[in-house]
């Protein structure tokens, strides 16, 4: 069933719409909420509660790329879920590898403008994004918006771990110019 | 915690970038892998011969030209590998509301023509002496196609930056019975050396970041089409030797050792251009490369006794290009495995 069908069916409030959508779209989503909770039962209920969430917000909204909508709303829960899993001390998986490696991307603190709006700075990365060359992009996009291990993008990209890690590193130190350029501070 | 600020907000990127990243390509490619391979096992019960499986011009090549476009056309997806990456509209209308449109919506794929001399290069340079090669090395060649990677026994595909380019001259002596038994005949050939910045292996180990010669005994030499200093291309690459190859005669003095042990497999037709804006030049007789989402190109700039070139150059953008050189790679790959 091709996407706009399967919006369809939320839109007509038919229960098909779930299963539809986990039939496509529930492994992909798993995917992503196990790359951050690394826990089978977390990321089953975070998957859950995408679609809970794809129900109450279809309609009004009619996504064009149904997997990218379900994509940000189980990457967001997951996100959250593991904040609060971690609020004293931090978990497995990918997240404190990726947090760590982020640091490289923080301006210095005397940069002109605090507490920057989420639309400029989200603005700002697509931007940024668009001027990379496309394999940088899906390396950074691979490992910081799917948080997956060095390991597999390696593989997928038939690359070696230690390319993956210093194209990484470059686009980390680019972006920190950039949003020093930008006069941004986090 | 700033950096978990910004986790949270790579978030919101755009969605055709979340699209073009999706995991699970390679599976994919392993299936068409497995595809070839299911092929190859049943050509084998079925034509019984090798040269019925292993000959690259079999039905067996055949099908293989063609699955590229058709594989690509049919499931929208030659490879494992989205050919209309960014094809879509992004999609700014869900669950956040909050994504600024900061790019132009993409459109569908644009096949119409272009004129060559709207295509924006890098300035590209050539010196008299390397257009005056080809004077010494003028020959009957037969016709590239994609085979010629396997027959030729491709070593590697780089995409880089030519960065120097001059003629090496030889001067050596071979033992010959032309004018008198065992004489020594004095002889010189020259080549064509290439400097190449590579900062892409599409083929072979990878050895991006590296600065290599290559080293040809023959040249493209019409001018607009010609490798020119400063440009980049993409070159198949293979194993040539350390020295220059002496015709069967034996070896009596001189110097025949080679700047370069690599050649490119096929130096006589325009070489794959990179434009400025990432698209490839390329000529059509890599069959695979240009059989999705190209664009003839007319070449309004060519001299008339080039015009050969005039109606088989097209163009073909970034996404696309990798694509179709990963299936083209995978190809390469089986038929080195069952050579």
């Amino acid at each position: 069933m091709d996407d706009k069908q399967i919006v369809d069916l939320y839109w007509a409030r038919s229960e098909n719409a779930i299963s539809e959508t986990s039939k496509k779209y529930g492994k992909y989503c798993h995917y992503i909420a196990g790359n951050i909770l690394h826990n089978n039962e977390d990321s089953e209920e975070c998957v859950n509660d995408t679609y809970l969430r794809a129900w109450e917000a279809m309609p009004p909204h009619r996504p064009e790329k149904l997997s990218a909508f379900l994509g940000k709303i189980v990457r967001n829960l997951a996100l959250d879920r593991y904040k609060q899993h971690t609020a004293k001390k931090r978990g497995d998986g990918q997240v404190p590898i990726a947090l760590d490696e982020l640091q490289d991307c923080i301006p210095a603190s005397d940069s002109a403008t605090e507490g920057i709006d989420d639309f400029i700075l989200i603005d700002i990365f697509n931007r940024f994004l668009a001027g990379l060359p496309a394999e940088k992009r899906k390396i950074f996009v691979r490992r910081y918006w799917y948080l997956s291990p060095i390991k597999e993008i390696a593989n997928d990209y038939s690359i070696s771990e230690s390319k993956v890690k210093v194209t990484l590193l470059r686009i980390r130190n680019d972006l920190r110019q950039v949003l020093e350029k930008e006069g941004v501070s986090l | 915690m700033k950096e978990e600020r910004m986790l949270k907000l790579i978030g919101q990127i755009d969605n055709e970038y979340i699209m073009e990243a999706v995991p699970g390509k390679k599976a994919a490619k392993k299936n068409v892998w497995l595809k070839w391979s299911a092929a190859a096992a049943c050509l084998c019960l079925i034509a019984i011969t090798a040269f019925m499986v292993f000959n690259w011009r079999t039905p067996a090549g055949d099908s293989y030209v063609d699955a590229g476009e058709g594989d690509a056309l049919l499931d929208g997806d030659p490879n494992g590998y989205d050919p209309l990456p960014g094809g879509q509209l992004a999609d700014n209308t869900e669950v956040s509301q909050q994504i600024p449109e900061t790019l132009a919506p993409r459109t569908e794929y644009d096949t119409s023509p272009v004129y060559y001399s709207s295509l924006a290069f890098a300035d590209g340079e050539l010196n008299e002496e390397v257009l005056a090669f080809s004077e010494s090395s003028m020959m009957d060649v037969k016709a590239f196609d994609e085979a010629t990677l396997s027959q030729d026994h491709c070593y590697k595909i780089i995409e880089g930056t030519v960065v120097n380019l001059y003629v090496k001259h030889y001067t050596y002596d071979i033992y010959s019975d032309k004018f008198e038994k065992n004489g020594i005949m004095h002889s010189r050939t020259d080549t064509i050396v290439y400097e190449i910045a590579v900062d892409r292996t599409w083929y072979g180990e990878d050895i991006s970041g590296d600065t290599i010669l290559i080293e040809d005994t023959s040249y493209f030499t019409e001018p607009i089409l010609a490798v020119k200093v400063g440009r980049r291309y993409v070159l198949p690459l293979y194993e040539y030797g350390e020295s220059i190859w002496t015709l069967g005669h034996e070896y009596a003095g001189g110097d025949i050792t080679r700047e370069s042990r690599y050649s490119t497999i096929y130096p006589y037709h325009p070489q794959i251009a990179v434009t400025d804006d990432g698209s490839y030049l390329i000529p059509k007789d890599w069959s695979t490369l240009t059989a999705v989402n190209a664009r003839d190109v007319i070449m309004d700039t060519l001299d008339e006794e080039y015009s050969y070139y005039q109606d088989k150059m097209c163009l073909v953008d970034a996404d696309t290009f990798a694509s179709q050189m990963s299936v083209l790679v995978s190809r390469i790959k089986y038929h080195d495995r069952y050579r």
